[in-house]
């Protein structure tokens, strides 16, 4: 199939028309519901199991039954955790949600890559390219980044707080099912309208504008939107009102201060863009609000970017307080300066909400406003500067530091983020940032600190985890280091090809580029294909050591034993019927 | 306490969401069905058709179905956009599919032209070529007779057309032909006994209107100003 300015050159055995579409979403859902009933099946005998036990020790309540049996456990992964809410179960289920949807999202970006082996179009329309690309966006940044951070917040926070109570599980519940549905609804929509949903292209119902269902595609980012509101809410409360009495907001660990930073993040900049959805859904039937003479779309886009820049604080904001604890295990001393993380991880989110212009310096906002969100976006330096530099200075004054894969995902994450990061400052200058805005540059510059950071630590945190997710086994270590050499390089290869090519002029978010580019368009698909296959190592690695026998104890560098003090309880064997719920072992 | 199959199920279950949602996605519909945003036409024609599971019927009077034509051949000019209005006349369901068969020097199209009874001999040669597109589709009808449905069709390219009903390919079909020569500004329009009608474009329109008492969908300002994607 040739490149297609002539309409009319269908694809051969696909039949169009909204009955055929209607049929195929009904045999996914077909399948997707076989699936879930099985899964049902699975889990309600020992559902009943749980609810027997809860009746004998007088709850009325199950869930809080398990909430207190589970309450201080080291948690293993299995299918329980979709029944249990307690919250540990909820963060397991975030984080392995999160990593499905890091791989689906990723097979998008990876088939993105491939189909530009050619100047044209040639692998795949470039529809489906615009599909693929606002797919790949949207998942990776509410998904995994968003769904991982979650993960982690719920799994280690109870551990790291020494919760007085744990009973917000069954919100918790209500609101990671929004937001999976949310997420599965984005991928039904099957829509193209970027990640941004700028109208008039969103209202455009056909498969060139935004893609048949884009309504729908909407309301899943509403439903997106809800869910992590409402968990960003809970954490929160977790947070200020249910941790040990002897541990005040001063002494709370890093991570636990990053996530606080985070969620006041999204409450605080989540409702522009949620009221702005509202909009433009109401747009589809009446288009009084960005598309009427009275209006602009520029408004929209405004709504946008007053979230859309903190989201991608939001997304790395959580990996920032991670790496502060990695590199404490791995260093085995304390952080260099835990007062200037605590401040710089603040700042930064202060700022957060100062730069969101930064995306519109090209629109006309005018110069005072471009002179303000440049400078902003200039002194941002200084609050990621003091997060740089505290790791730095935490490394340097260490004893010794362990390279082992964690550790050295960690050092790999501190490397990209200084490289995106230097190149986020290049894009900061205006009249640099009206040549490269629409460029490769700009995509360079957030995969450096997207693939870096939030993988690479999200890859650390797992594999350091995995102990206790896995019930004792261990990964293999060798497979890991390959993991991670295969990632980094990849993801560096990618990243820089994309920046050198962006800095000639290299047009992103298109289907097609011109022939001068395809040094760097090549390159950066070698580098996309490799970043998947090592993923597919990591893949290999933890389905086959699951297979192994149990070789050490369940415990992980994040919380120890001396953490956590209902695990004094643990001595003693759990009661007949909970071990039955927990699959007999 | 064996080994245990967490790891195996986080896999199957991995390659089970990226294999369904790659084919949801891949199966999304792309090009069929939609009219190029660019095309920019010279002429403009509209035609009413009867859509009956014995043929394609052609007016010849104001809902004068009965006494048409059945399955006439069409001559238009290179750029001509064409209206067509779908009069449902029985309970049948249908389809107004145009295929491109190839240029008229084409070995397919050359010997359409010789024998046109060649396309009711083997319908499926053309019925599913890659290059169809529904002009009118099978949902916008209702099996009511009387009922109207409209889509619009731009011939860009010179050659030799195929129309036909997807549901009735060995009883509705018909040829469409479409020339490149540019001499004159006129529209060849619809033929009866294999005399081309030549009129000029907006006269041809117009007339044609008149006479037919055909629904033009919008006027020629918002026609020409029009655009194509989303009809």
């Amino acid at each position: 199939m040739s490149f297609l300015p002539v309409s009319y050159q269908a694809l051969p055995g696909v039949v169009a028309g909204a009955t055929h579409y209607v049929l195929e979403v009904m045999i996914i859902l077909t399948i997707l519901g076989v699936l879930t009933f099985y899964i049902y099946y699975l889990i309600s005998s020992r559902k009943e199991a749980v609810e027997e036990a809860a009746g004998k020790e007088g709850y009325t309540d199950s869930s809080e039954y398990v909430r207190d049996k589970m309450y201080g456990r080291k948690r293993k992964a299995d299918f329980s955790m979709f029944i249990y809410d307690d919250a540990k179960s909820i963060g397991l289920r975030y984080i392995f949600t999160g990593i499905a949807f890091l791989f689906l999202a990723g097979s998008f970006g990876v088939m993105m890559r491939v189909s530009l082996v050619d100047p044209n179009p040639v692998v795949i329309s470039p529809v489906l390219y615009d599909i693929f690309l606002t797919q790949h966006a949207t998942l990776m940044i509410y998904m995994f980044a968003l769904g991982v951070g979650f993960g982690f917040a719920y799994y280690l926070l109870p551990s790291y707080l020494r919760l007085k109570k744990d009973n917000m599980g069954t919100l918790s519940s209500v609101a990671y099912w929004i937001w999976l549905l949310g997420g599965a609804l984005f991928v039904v929509s099957r829509s193209s309208m970027r990640w941004y949903m700028y109208p008039p292209l969103s209202l455009q119902l056909t498969p060139y504008g935004a893609g048949m269902a884009n309504w729908l595609a909407v309301i899943a980012m509403e439903l997106i939107f809800i869910g992590i509101t409402m968990a960003s809410i809970i954490v929160l409360k977790i947070i200020f009102l249910d941790r040990a009495d002897d541990m005040p907001l001063s002494k709370m660990p890093i991570f636990a201060w990053s996530i606080v930073f985070t969620l006041i993040m999204v409450v605080s900049s989540d409702p522009p863009l949620m009221v702005g959805l509202g909009m433009l859904f109401y747009d589809f039937f009446n288009p009084v609000f960005f598309t009427a003479s009275s209006n602009t779309v520029l408004n929209f886009a405004i709504l946008f970017w007053f979230w859309g820049h903190p989201i991608v604080y939001i997304a790395v904001l959580p990996f920032f307080g991670l790496i502060y604890e990695i590199i404490q295990k791995f260093t085995g001393g304390k952080v260099y300066s835990y007062s200037s993380a605590i401040i710089g991880m603040g700042t930064l989110l202060i700022f957060s909400e100062l730069v969101w212009g930064h995306h519109l310096l090209n629109s006309g906002l005018g110069v005072d406003w471009v002179l303000f969100f440049t400078t902003t976006s200039f002194v941002v330096v200084i609050p990621s500067a003091i997060s740089v530099f505290n790791w730095i200075a935490t490394l340097w004054t260490a004893d010794r530091i362990r390279l082992s894969t964690p550790m050295l995902f960690v050092i790999n994450a501190i490397f990209d983020f200084i490289l995106g990061g230097i190149e986020g400052v290049m894009l900061a200058n205006d009249s640099f940032n009206e040549i490269a805005h629409g460029t490769y540059f700009v995509t360079g510059h957030f995969h450096f600190i997207f693939v870096g950071m939030t993988l690479g630590v999200t890859m650390a945190v797992f594999y350091m985890l995995y102990p206790t997710f896995s019930g004792g086994r261990v990964y293999n270590e060798r497979l890991a280091k390959w993991h991670f050499y295969i990632t980094a390089f990849g993801s560096f290869l990618m990243s820089f090809s994309w920046s050198v090519g962006g800095f000639l002029g290299m047009p992103r978010a298109v289907a097609g580029y011109f022939p001068f580019f395809q040094p760097y368009q090549d390159s950066a698909i070698i580098g996309g294909v490799i970043i998947g296959i090592g993923q597919l190592v990591f893949l290999y690695n933890i389905a086959t050591s699951w297979l192994k026998k149990p070789v050490t104890d369940t415990n992980n560098a994040f919380e120890t034993v001396e953490d956590i003090p209902a695990a004094v309880s643990e001595a003693e064997p759990l009661a007949k019927d909970t071990q039955a719920v927990n699959g007999g072992e | 306490m064996e080994g245990n199959k967490g790891g195996v199920t986080l896999a199957l279950v991995i390659i089970v969401v990226i294999a369904l949602g790659m084919t949801y996605i891949l199966s999304a519909p792309t090009v069929e069905g939609i009219t190029p945003t660019n095309f920019s036409h010279k002429y403009v024609a509209s035609v009413h058709l009867g859509a009956n599971a014995n043929g394609w019927d052609f007016p010849t009077g104001p809902y004068n179905f009965d006494n048409g034509t059945v399955n006439p051949t069409f001559y238009y000019k290179v750029g001509t956009l064409v209206y067509y209005n779908v009069t449902e006349e029985d309970d049948l369901p249908h389809t107004l599919t145009i295929g491109y068969d190839g240029s008229a020097t084409s070995t397919i199209g050359s010997s359409l032209i010789a024998n046109p009874g060649l396309i009711k001999k083997s319908p499926t040669s053309y019925e599913f070529t890659s290059k169809s597109y529904t002009v009118v589709t099978e949902s916008q009808l209702t099996q009511v007779p009387g009922h109207t449905a409209s889509g619009k069709y731009p011939f860009q390219t010179a050659g030799v057309y195929t129309y036909w009903c997807t549901v009735h390919p060995t009883t509705m079909f018909g040829l469409i032909f479409v020339n490149a020569t540019s001499a004159g500004t006129s529209v060849q329009f619809h033929q009866l006994n294999n005399t081309p009608v030549l009129q000029n474009g907006l006269d041809s329109l117009n007339s044609f209107n008149f006479k037919y008492q055909c629904t033009i969908p919008n006027t020629i300002a918002t026609i020409t100003g029009e655009n194509f994607e989303g009809q």
